[in-house]
């Protein structure tokens, strides 16, 4: 089918849950995540001589 | 319906992603450094090292000046450790004999094992660098030999908390054959150098007591003796320390370490900076790490192609299953009354081809019920203008396909529902096809066989490729194994009452389809796939179009399999669902896609630092593993294979899209974003495609011909890559075969010196050896190989196996030296225990004493029975006979002239003497002949282009030649040489004569002749061109 149409239900999460409370761990878990890749860069920059530590 | 909180679709996984590609490469970067770390018998980067004459001792200060250890006083040195197995023994050893030594430390081997430096410092050793990953400092570019030397500081500061100032470089030796490179980077640092004044070579394993004679100083003075505690087996090591220790205590020698030998200058270590131990802390750190991602993402990628190997099989094996069942119970033929809903929301472009191929079904009693579903443009209109008969509209406002097919399944007045999209034209038989599988009771669904229409271009190609190996093969499995988890919504035929049993048609997810057929699975009813009832659909056109189906069609199964979980509980077809083809869409569409590029950042990782062979081999196996069964799917669907031609493009480029797709869909299936339809713009090419039985016309048409020169490009450029990888395989495989085939040992000893830019010296020894013979060996035959520095000429001369020289001592075997023949120093040097090296590396001694020669850059030694297999190997050599010679073993006659000799006649033509009127003159002259025969032979069978026949050779070869050729590998070497033509040998006499005695009384052995002393001083000085240009009755005349 094609064309443009409006949303329809189906559009629904997966894993139902209670709203608000998923979203905020969620990206509580990206927020970590790319936290601890910045940091491991910066281990092997601080490794490599590339940063200078404090 | 329940409320929703609207939520922007998620985007930071994004930014999380490329960080996470940017960690992972910078991971898998260290660690590929990390594990290039050598040691031992590791070759160094290039070829050779320069002399350095510039340094009078071993000790490199960093004032440039050098000093030597005081009289009386040993300093151990160990290098390329800390090794876990060794370095502790080596410990207890010194330990055990209350001696303290110097240990010049790898840096990836201090990360690795910290606490075994802490030892060493504790116990009162001395620390000196070795660089961070045993690469031959000299070869690398200013910035990697300063990261060299900043890592290794680092790793010492962060185990130890010290700073140390002693340093060695990889692949050094004595003052005279140490790379200065190095040496000056390290003096500008204001380390102190610590070369060696006997360099033991326990690397090469020549037993411990070669070890420990090797170490031994021969006079009073100071040395400073070089030895290993890493890079290999070390056992020798290990027990030659328990032999030179008490041997240089009852000599009243002190064994000191370098700093407490040098104890007028200060080089003992420095507290580290506190900024020094914390680089050094996060780089062991991220040397850890690196390996452990390493590890698991080598587990990843068994995994990863154990499960593509698997669902090639798995493929393969229903596929035809499936197609002999086919064949071998045709169904019956029924013409059940039939209803034909066709959902449409703006399908202008191809409604009324749509329909027109419904209708030219001829089926008896079709009711085609076309649902528009709130459409804008004009597609309607067109139905009703058609006015076909059996066609019904049904205008309905805008509520979704669902929502529309429920409306149409409601409208429809037979008990059989084929489902059509409205982009999709039908083949004239395809109704007939598809409900003839409904003769069995038991069936409630078929799936027909959707085909690309718009296969132009890349994105429909591999789309095409896509329809017909991965969906079409799917469903081959999934009805193998009796659950059929997708009636595609494109084509699908249901029964009434198994659609009432499933509840009808959802709105839950945004593969209706699947979950509707997940639905009727579970009520019971077979699903099966009919491969012959064939539409043709229009898929998307662009890459965004692309993108939005994909992301739809993978979130939709992602909301049906969580949906219809509870099946995996189940009993029946609904067990069978949920217990086979639930699991095998997770595992194959959605694990396998997520590992598929860690298949390719393993695959750029391997090839950069890792040896190409296994790499290459899994790749190559993957791929045609999957061209394979790529070629029987087609097969399968009776396709035309030439689109195959994108199939490897496809599996790069494609693969990563979808990788792409699974990974959005997952992440939002996670987050709970929300996912609606897009729009897909129509372009009509499906309503171009005519039935099956026209598409030899659309092949004269040229739209399924790709332009010639494009597939020949192609095919010519995947020919060329499956050779060069082949190829490269099979280079690697025959080069690491001809290394392994030659047998390697230090022939040289002390007297060995790597010019990597110098004339080059090459001792090449003949033994008087035969199987099974016990007793001394004595050298018969030994010849000097001078080439220029360029390389494009040689000289080959000989020294007289009798001239009586000085002959150096040699403790192994008892021998406390004197003046004997130049042969007898191999016997004196092998001993009755026969060890060549050890008899090699002693000629070689007595040899550059002989000549005052420098020492040797390479040797090769070869016995009678090794010499006779290489002849043989070759076929013969022409060896031109220059006087009549009478043979004293064989009593064979050589008569003057041109002839073939095989290895035998050869080998004992080159032997004789006595017969001759120059004697052994004579028989060096017809020695040096036949070299230059060999050499000539192999460059006329044109070995080089010969692979096999060069591989017979070297292995005869390899197995009868013993080489050293120093820091390069004999295929290096001999690489090096390569420019030298036969007709650029030039054989040369060295004068002599017997030494006078009068008749009757014993051979006195041979003295030189003051020419010959000139020819040697000529060889020294690099002058021998000049030398033979004036002395032109000196060269041999070729036989």
């Amino acid at each position: 089918m094609g064309g443009r149409r409006k949303y329809p239900a189906t559009d629904r999460p997966v894993f139902v849950d209670r709203f608000g409370r998923r979203r905020k761990l969620v990206l509580a878990v990206w927020t970590l995540t790319g936290v601890m890749l910045v940091g491991w860069l910066a281990v092997i920059g601080i490794g490599a001589g590339l940063l200078v530590p404090a | 319906m329940a409320r929703h909180q609207r939520a922007p679709r998620p985007r930071a996984h994004w930014s999380v992603l490329a960080l996470a590609t940017v960690a992972l490469f910078a991971t898998l970067a260290l660690d590929g450094f990390a594990r290039n770390a050598g040691g031992g018998t590791a070759p160094p980067g290039r070829f050779g090292t320069q002399s350095a004459p510039g340094y009078a001792g071993p000790v490199v200060l960093p004032d440039g000046g050098a000093r030597r250890l005081p009289d009386g006083t040993v300093a151990l040195t160990f290098d390329d450790g800390p090794d876990p197995l060794w370095t502790p023994r080596v410990l207890d050893t010194l330990k055990r004999h209350g001696v303290k030594a110097t240990f010049f430390v790898v840096g990836t081997k201090v990360n690795a094992h910290p606490e075994l430096v802490r030892r060493i410092a504790a116990e009162g050793h001395a620390l000196g660098l070795h660089s961070f990953s045993h690469h031959d400092l000299g070869g690398l570019s200013p910035q990697r030999r300063a990261m060299e030397f900043n890592l290794t500081s680092r790793a010492v500061a962060r185990a130890t908390g010290q700073d140390v100032r002693l340093f060695r470089p990889p692949y050094a030796g004595t003052p005279t054959a140490t790379d200065p490179a190095p040496v000056e980077e390290a003096r500008r640092r204001g380390y102190v150098t610590v070369l060696a004044d006997l360099d033991t070579k326990d690397w090469s394993r020549p037993g411990a007591a070669a070890i420990a004679g090797a170490a031994a100083p021969v006079g009073p003075g100071g040395a400073v003796v070089l030895m290993h505690d890493g890079g290999g087996d070390r056992s020798q090591t290990v027990a030659a320390l328990d032999v030179l220790l008490p041997a240089l205590a009852a000599r009243g020698v002190r064994t000191v370490t370098v700093p407490d030998g040098l104890s007028d200058v200060d080089v003992g270590p420095v507290p580290a900076q506190r900024r020094e131990r914390a680089q050094g802390w996060a780089f062991a750190l991220a040397q850890r790490v690196s390996s452990w991602v390493a590890g698991v993402l080598f587990v990843l990628l068994i995994v990863a192609s154990v499960l593509a190997l698997a669902r090639i099989g798995i493929q393969g094996y229903s596929a035809r299953r499936h197609a002999r069942r086919r064949r071998r119970e045709p169904p019956g033929f029924g013409t059940p009354p039939v209803s034909v809903v066709v959902p449409a929301h703006n399908e202008a472009a191809n409604i009324a081809a749509t329909v027109r191929s419904l209708v030219d079904n001829a089926y008896p009693g079709l009711e085609v019920v076309v649902v528009d579903d709130g459409s804008t443009d004009d597609t309607a209109g067109i139905v009703e203008r058609l006015d076909l008969p059996g066609v019904r509209l049904l205008r309905r406002p805008n509520g979704g396909k669902s929502d529309a097919l429920r409306a149409g399944v409601a409208a429809a007045s037979h008990d059989v529902l084929v489902l059509v999209d409205g982009d999709t034209i039908v083949e004239p038989n395809t109704i007939a096809l598809l409900v003839r599988s409904f003769d069995d009771p038991t069936v409630g669904a078929v799936a027909g066989n959707a085909k690309v229409a718009n296969r132009g271009g890349v994105l429909g190609r591999w789309q095409h490729l896509e329809y017909v190996v991965a969906f079409n093969l799917d469903r081959r499995v999934y009805e193998t194994v009796g659950c059929m988890p997708t009636v595609p919504g494109a084509l699908g035929a249901f029964r009434r009452a198994a659609l009432e049993q499933a509840g009808g048609l959802s709105s839950d997810t945004l593969a209706e389809d699947t979950d509707l057929t997940m639905a009727v699975c579970r009520a019971g009813w077979r699903v099966v796939y009919d491969d012959a009832a064939c539409a043709w659909t229009e898929a998307p056109g662009t890459w965004r179009g692309l993108w939005r189906q994909r992301y739809r069609w993978c979130f939709g199964t992602m909301q049906a399999m969580w949906k219809h979980r509870a099946s995996v509980r189940e009993d029946g077809a609904g067990g069978r669902l949920g217990r086979r083809a639930i699991p095998y869409i997770v595992l194959f569409q959605i694990v396998q896609p997520l590992l598929a590029p860690i298949v390719d950042v393993y695959m750029l990782y391997s090839l950069c630092f890792q040896p190409l062979s296994w790499t290459t081999a899994i790749w190559l196996v993957l791929h045609a593993a999957q061209l394979a069964v790529s070629v029987y799917a087609f097969r399968l669907d009776k396709e035309p294979t030439g689109p195959l031609w994108t199939l490897p493009l496809q599996q790069v480029v494609y693969r990563q899209l979808i990788y792409l797709v699974v990974l959005q869909s997952a992440v939002t299936a996670l987050v709970g974003a929300r996912l609606g339809w897009q729009t897909a713009p129509r372009t009509g090419k499906a309503a171009a495609v005519q039935p099956r039985q026209s598409i030899v016309i659309l092949m004269r048409r040229g739209e399924y011909r790709d332009p010639r020169w494009a597939r020949l490009l192609v095919a010519c450029g995947t020919v060329l890559a499956l050779i060069s990888a082949a190829a490269l395989v099979g280079g690697r495989y025959l080069l690491q075969r001809y290394e392994d085939s030659v047998r390697r040992a230090d022939l040289l000893g002390p007297t060995a010196v790597y010019d990597r830019d110098g004339p080059l010296n090459i001792l090449l020894m003949g033994v008087d050896w035969r199987r099974g013979q016990s007793g001394f060996i004595r050298a018969d035959t030994v010849l000097v190989l001078h080439v220029p520095r360029e390389r494009d000429r040689a000289y080959l001369f000989s020294l007289p196996r009798d001239t009586i020289v000085d002959i150096p001592a040699e403790p192994a075997t008892g021998f406390v030296g004197g003046r004997d023949r130049l042969n007898a120093a191999f016997a004196y040097g092998a001993g009755e225990a026969q060890d060549r090296a050890r008899g090699g590396r002693l000629l070689a001694r007595a040899a550059a004493k002989m000549t005052g020669l420098p020492g040797f850059s390479a040797a090769a030694l070869v016995d009678f029975y090794g010499f006779t297999e290489i002849v043989a190997a070759l076929g013969g050599v022409d060896m031109c006979v220059d006087a009549e010679t009478h043979s004293t073993a064989s009593g064979v006659v050589y008569p003057v002239g041109c002839q073939r000799m095989n290895g035998t006649s050869a080998l004992d033509y080159v032997r004789q003497r006595k017969s001759l009127a120059t004697g052994d003159y004579a028989r060096q002259r017809h020695q040096q002949q036949l070299i230059k025969a060999i050499a000539r032979e192999a460059r006329r069978q044109n070995l080089a282009g010969d692979p096999t026949r060069l591989d017979r050779i070297v292995r005869a070869a390899g197995a009868a030649l013993t080489v050293t050729t120093g820091p390069v590998s004999p295929t290096q070497f001999l690489f090096g040489l390569h420019r030298i033509p036969p007709e650029k040998i030039i054989l040369v006499r060295t004068a002599g004569h017997s030494i006078p005695h009068p008749p009757g009384t014993p051979y006195l052995g041979e003295e030189l002749e003051p020419e010959a002393f000139d020819l040697f001083a000529a060889v020294r000085d690099g002058r021998l061109d000049d030398f033979v240009a004036t002395h032109p009755h000196l060269v041999n005349q070729e036989g």
